[in-house]
């Protein structure tokens, strides 16, 4: 199955880029029938390792999955099963930074709330974590302090 | 109620599907309340992933043009957006067929762009169409594959099968971008490949987690369990991603050496790195 959507969007994606780089520049090789990669040969490194930040960073957030937590926790009555999964909810530690420890909101009287304890919707967080030395953040997210 | 995001510019000119979903569903009716309750829930949850997407997309679509990218990209990226919208209406509508009654949209999930700090712009503008669709997008294709797989509901493997033909197209705008680019970028590029694969199968697989209470008639409808999704996950990386970042020349070698010590994600694979 893996090897049919191997050629369906990788192989496929990889000729079309092909096929719409200026000059056909583009250095791969052909893809085999057999969905076999290339030759096998590896380039040679950048020269770096990778970047220790690269590791601390964000993800893109998935598209599917099976949601967390368990409601039970949550909504222990089922008050808020019509409106879904519980938003995010983070801690203000300072003007729209957020502690990096994000927790489900809570239903209470059938609406799902952030509260008690001085936490507000993740929405309303711009940043996380500690804010780098230099850097303020402000409602469009981490911006340099000079700025 | 339902404010209908998505454009008769769409894939399909306007209609939120290829073909309708089908009206019956002998299966659902077989399903106990809680379990209707839990299968709603799981996919009025992933209306709200897919709304995310849509601004996830929406970015792509600016990095792709700052870049100069093809025009058949720019407008897949574009076209992605409307395709996303889309998703989050039909992910919102099978949510309501199993609650049995119309539900709301959820609250709108706040969209964190990767940092990628110390890249150039440049650079960090192709790190976002790797991360998004290279990694992101070919991992949930591998999802709804393996959904459709376990899939038996009409209304389900309905649904599924054209989420899965959509994200096959934005899986493919990374691989095309990819292809296009110069070698030196490519090896650029190469340096941030574990910490994107470590990153976005951590996030994956958060996403799933496990579920004591789990039924498996919950895969006859969309949601496998969390061991079928984890192997799927990692199978997409070793069968899929790894072999075309190899077809074009990307250092893989770091990434395979933490796939072949068990792709753990419990802390970052710095030592292969």
């Amino acid at each position: 199955m893996a090897s049919k959507l191997f050629h369906t969007l990788v192989g496929f994606g990889i000729s079309l880029g092909v096929a719409v780089a200026c000059g056909g520049t583009s250095q791969t090789q052909g893809i085999g029938d057999d969905g076999a990669a290339g030759d096998g040969t590896q380039p040679p490194d950048a020269g770096t390792d990778a970047p220790p930040d690269a590791f601390c960073d964000a993800s893109w957030p998935t598209t599917k999955g099976q949601p967390e937590p368990p409601l039970e926790c949550v909504d222990p009555l089922g008050e808020c099963a019509h409106l879904g999964y519980p938003p995010r909810c983070g801690t203000l530690t300072a003007p729209w930074t957020c502690d990096s420890i994000e927790m489900a909101a809570f239903c209470v009287e059938g609406a799902w709330s952030c509260e008690p304890n001085g936490r507000v919707p993740a929405s309303d967080c711009r940043c996380w974590g500690p804010i780098p030395e230099g850097y303020v953040c402000t409602a469009n997210g981490l911006v340099p302090a000079s700025g | 109620m339902t404010v209908l995001a998505y454009t008769a510019a769409g894939r399909w000119g306007g209609r939120l599907t290829s073909r309708p979903l089908p009206l019956e569903d002998a299966g659902l009716t077989e399903l106990s309340a809680e379990e209707r309750a839990v299968l709603s829930r799981i996919w009025l949850h992933r209306a709200a992933m897919e709304r995310r997407v849509a601004d996830s997309f929406e970015v792509i679509r600016g990095a792709l043009e700052r870049r100069r990218a093809p025009d058949e990209l720019v407008a897949l990226a574009v076209r992605a957006v409307d395709d996303e919208h889309r998703h989050t209406e039909l992910s919102r509508l099978v949510a309501s067929r199993f609650a049995g009654r119309e539900l709301p949209l959820p609250e709108r999930l706040v969209l964190e762009v990767p940092k990628h700090a110390s890249a150039s712009p440049e650079l960090r503008d192709s790190l976002f169409v790797v991360g998004q669709c290279v990694f992101n997008e070919t991992t949930a294709s591998a999802f709804l594959e393996t959904c459709v797989g376990t899939a038996r509901g009409a209304l389900a493997r309905a649904a599924l099968r054209e989420l899965l033909s959509d994200e096959i197209d934005h899986g493919r705008i990374g691989w095309a971008y990819l292809a296009s680019l110069d070698a030196g970028t490519r090896a650029e590029v190469s340096r941030w490949l574990l910490p994107m694969a470590y990153l976005n199968l951590r996030l994956w697989k958060q996403e799933s987690p496990a579920d004591p209470a789990y039924r498996e008639v919950y895969a006859e409808h969309g949601s496998p369990s969390q061991a079928t999704i984890h192997e799927a996950l990692v199978e997409a990386l070793r069968a899929l991603i790894v072999p075309g970042l190899r077809e074009l020349g990307l250092r893989t070698r770091p990434i395979e050496a933490w796939l072949d010590a068990g792709a753990f994600t419990d802390r970052a694979p710095t030592e292969f790195a």
